[in-house]
């Protein structure tokens, strides 16, 4: 009796559990939605393009951090990285950049009326960078010197509270930065496609990006990347179906005037 | 005098004459009246000559359509600065006779006659003297009028005549209401309204109770009122503006170019902006006088019908110089300016300004534009600039950029007629994402180190095999295409350019966009 009474009391006990285990779920949700903090990190990120996402962490660079771009293709990824947030409405400016493709940025969708570029500020580089983080959501920087240890403490804390993305563009710009960047991107292993010898034209480039950094991208993700990807002509822009496969059929077919290549399409693995 | 009758409750109008130059625009472009031709500004017609107007062209037409109306139209493009520069040679002959010439905007200038009239024995008699000395001092038509006021005194110049005083109102009275728009800061907004209300020429808007006006528009309604019943515009308790209020600057050292003493008058408008914000005042009318350390000067009065802005009194500032440096050997400058000051000569209370509810002033542009002059400041003027798209055929042509503080960074649109017209011999897409600000010098060798050209007919006389920019062994190059030929303005023995375009792919994965120009090979972009 006391057998059937202990299975029955512990049956009853797990039931018991299992209730209480629904219903402590069910307090610990409405708990959660009360202690959750007003503005989610999501919302404190620049849009990326879709291509970027996945390898993001969190989707998308956080505001008020340091980005480092390097390897071959910076450039392309840079106005790739620029065009979401130049559409969304943020002002870019370009420091130190003259070599800067304004007409492939236009492109790859960087909206030209929210873009400024600022000549090589020589030896004011700290004070030029303090002016612009105040106004721009995202600088663009091209230091051809070594920075100041306190000066880029004082303009990386300047840039945390303003929110504003420093973005070091090349890897001369990265090295010249003292204390580093919070996100590295770096672009290794260049493959064109679409030259031959005496004929066709540069059409794609495929590139093998690493992501690395600090805290949230501290662990490494890779991506192959077409930057940037001409789609065959006759079909939408889409991404390759995986990697290794053959180039779209007709890769080498005429270009059409109003074809505009796809800037970043992420290659599916 | 009833209100019912709408008699005048306001001192008459200052007697003013006004000099009028029709078509102004194409004047200072240099381009012959006879001839049919229109300036443009974001691709409508601003300006015609009568020969264009008598062809069906009228001011507000899109291009294509002053275009489909007369087909020889020359084009002429939007430019304040040189239509206003081109004018100060017509304020330096009315200076002659008056020394408190006002310009309202290039192509009328005025100034009060009662000193000139009495000196030169009446109305008329200094009116053909005016008219003699501008049309000495000008090649195009000009005409002169005399009035109660300086809007009657417009309407007077177009016409030509010299209004005795006291007949303004009966002067006026025929004419429609459209002709209150010109000198309105809102348009045809109030026009339009008291169109549909059936007022249809200025003596029935002057018939109209003045309290009847101002309670159903406003001070824009009593300002028609006014203007229709030949009053003054400005009201009668303009206060004098205070000494204070006066903003001057010197500069040590002097500053040669216009460039310099811009930037400096920009600071002093916003100065002196400010201090007028802070008492609730705004000016319609600034006395600029710009000194060089030789003791010459030079003053303009400028007057405005609205208020003028900081942005509006740096930009006059900047054409009187440009005016003054232009001038000729007589009157032109002979050492850099030295001091610049701004008077505000007339003041009136701040009325705001309405903003538009789509689009306008953004807080993330002036933020933007706040920062790029913070730039400005340390770096010296121009260093910050903002791009425009220009007409050309390769990447380093198509965008140029301009100084940002030239623009105004909240309402801007870059698509233009050149920018999206065809042009033959561009580049296939994709664009070189890095493009060299000024060509290097390279080297192109085939495989038995030959130097690599184009043929007469357009064919390379060999395979590239190692490309070398600056000093190095250079890169081998793994694929090429080419070359693609540009001949541009063979037409021009002087501008004649010939080149070929190619692109390279090296070894070490960089694609290179390399072109050639008599034999020698330059690189100008690269697919970075």
């Amino acid at each position: 009796m006391t057998m059937i009474n202990a299975a029955e009391r512990s049956a009853a006990v797990r039931g018991g559990l299992v209730e209480s285990g629904v219903a402590g779920r069910a307090a610990l949700g409405a708990t959660r939605d009360k202690v959750r903090p007003v503005s989610l990190s999501e919302e404190h990120r620049l849009p990326a393009a879709p291509a970027l996402e996945a390898v993001l962490p969190g989707g998308g660079v956080r505001r008020g951090s340091v980005v480092g771009l390097e390897g071959p293709g910076s450039t392309s990824l840079l106005w790739s990285l620029l065009a979401p947030p130049t559409e969304a409405g943020s002002w870019a400016v370009l420091v130190g950049l003259p070599a800067a493709g304004l007409l492939a940025a236009a492109d790859a969708g960087v909206v030209l009326e929210r873009l400024a570029v600022v000549a090589p500020p020589g030896g004011a580089w700290a004070k030029v960078l303090g002016a612009l983080l105040d106004g721009f959501d995202l600088v663009v920087a091209a230091p051809d010197r070594k920075v100041r240890p306190a000066d880029a403490r004082r303009l990386t804390a300047r840039a945390r509270e303003r929110g504003t993305v420093v973005v070091l563009a090349g890897g001369g710009a990265v090295s010249a930065w003292p204390e580093g960047a919070d996100l590295r991107l770096a672009l290794t292993t260049p493959d064109w496609e679409g030259l031959g010898r005496g004929h066709g034209h540069l059409q794609r480039r495929r590139v093998h990006l690493e992501v690395t950094g600090r805290r949230e991208a501290s662990r490494p993700r890779t991506t192959d990347l077409w930057l940037p990807h001409l789609p065959a002509s006759g079909g939408p822009a889409s991404p390759i179906a995986g990697i290794g496969a053959a180039a779209p059929a007709g890769a080498s077919a005429a270009l059409g005037p109003g074809d505009r290549p796809e800037p970043l399409v992420r290659v599916a693995s | 005098m009833t209100p019912q009758s709408g008699a005048r409750t306001g001192r008459a109008g200052v007697r003013t004459m006004v000099v009028w130059c029709p078509d102004w625009a194409l004047v200072a472009a240099g381009v012959d009246l006879a001839v049919p031709a229109v300036v443009l500004h974001a691709n409508r017609v601003v300006a015609t000559t009568p020969s264009a107007r008598a062809e069906g062209v009228r001011v507000g037409l899109r291009r294509r359509e002053a275009q489909s109306r007369c087909p020889g139209v020359e084009l002429v493009d939007h430019d304040p600065a040189r239509d206003a520069r081109a004018f100060e040679a017509v304020a330096g002959a009315v200076e002659a006779v008056t020394p408190r010439v006002e310009l309202t905007r290039p192509g009328i200038c005025s100034f009060p006659t009662r000193g000139p009239s009495r000196y030169f024995g009446g109305d008329e008699a200094l009116a053909r003297r005016v008219a003699d000395l501008v049309a000495d001092a000008l090649a195009g038509p000009s005409r002169v009028g005399v009035a109660d006021g300086p809007f009657a005194a417009l309407l007077a110049a177009r016409r030509g005549v010299v209004v005795p005083p006291g007949a303004t109102p009966v002067f006026l009275a025929p004419f429609p209401l459209e002709v209150l728009e010109d000198s309105s800061v809102d348009g045809s907004a109030l026009t339009d309204v008291l169109a549909r209300l059936g007022i249809a020429t200025l003596a029935d808007l002057a018939a109209l109770p003045r309290s009847d006006l101002v309670a159903r528009f406003g001070w824009p309604g009593e300002r028609a009122h006014r203007l229709a019943s030949g009053d003054d515009a400005r009201l009668p308790d303009t206060r004098p503006p205070p000494p204070d209020l006066v903003a001057t600057v010197e500069l040590d050292p002097p500053a040669e170019r216009v460039d310099a003493a811009a930037f400096a008058a920009k600071r002093l408008a916003d100065d002196l902006h400010e201090r007028l914000a802070g008492r609730g005042l705004s000016c319609a009318q600034v006395l600029v006088t710009a000194e060089t350390e030789h003791g010459e000067r030079h003053e303009r009065c400028w007057r405005h019908e609205g208020a003028l802005t900081a942005p509006a009194m740096a930009e006059r500032v900047r054409w009187q110089l440009e005016g003054w440096l232009d001038s000729s050997a007589a009157g032109r400058p002979t050492s850099g300016i030295a001091l610049l000051r701004l008077e505000p000569t007339e003041v009136g209370a701040a009325r705001g300004r309405q903003l538009g509810f789509w689009g306008g002033e953004t807080a993330a542009a002036e933020r933007a534009a706040r920062a790029l002059a913070r730039v400005d400041g340390l770096l010296g003027p121009g260093a910050a600039t903002v791009p425009e798209r220009r007409g050309g055929r390769s990447p380093a042509e198509a965008i140029a950029l301009v100084p940002a503080d030239a623009v105004d960074l909240t309402e801007r649109s870059l698509v233009t007629d050149a920018a999206v017209a065809p042009w033959p011999g561009r580049l296939p897409a994709p664009l070189p994402a890095r493009v060299l600000p000024a060509p290097v010098r390279a080297e192109v060798v085939d495989r038995h180190d030959r130097p690599v050209g184009v043929s007469g007919r357009g064919l390379a006389t060999a395979a590239p095999t190692r490309v070398r920019v600056g000093t190095g062994a250079g890169q081998a190059v793994v694929g090429w295409a080419g070359p693609w030929p540009v001949d541009e303005r063979w037409w021009d023995t002087v501008n004649h350019r010939r080149r070929a375009r190619f692109q390279v792919l090296t070894d070490e994965g960089t694609a290179l966009l390399l072109s050639v120009e008599d034999g020698q090979w330059w690189l100008e972009a690269t697919y970075d």
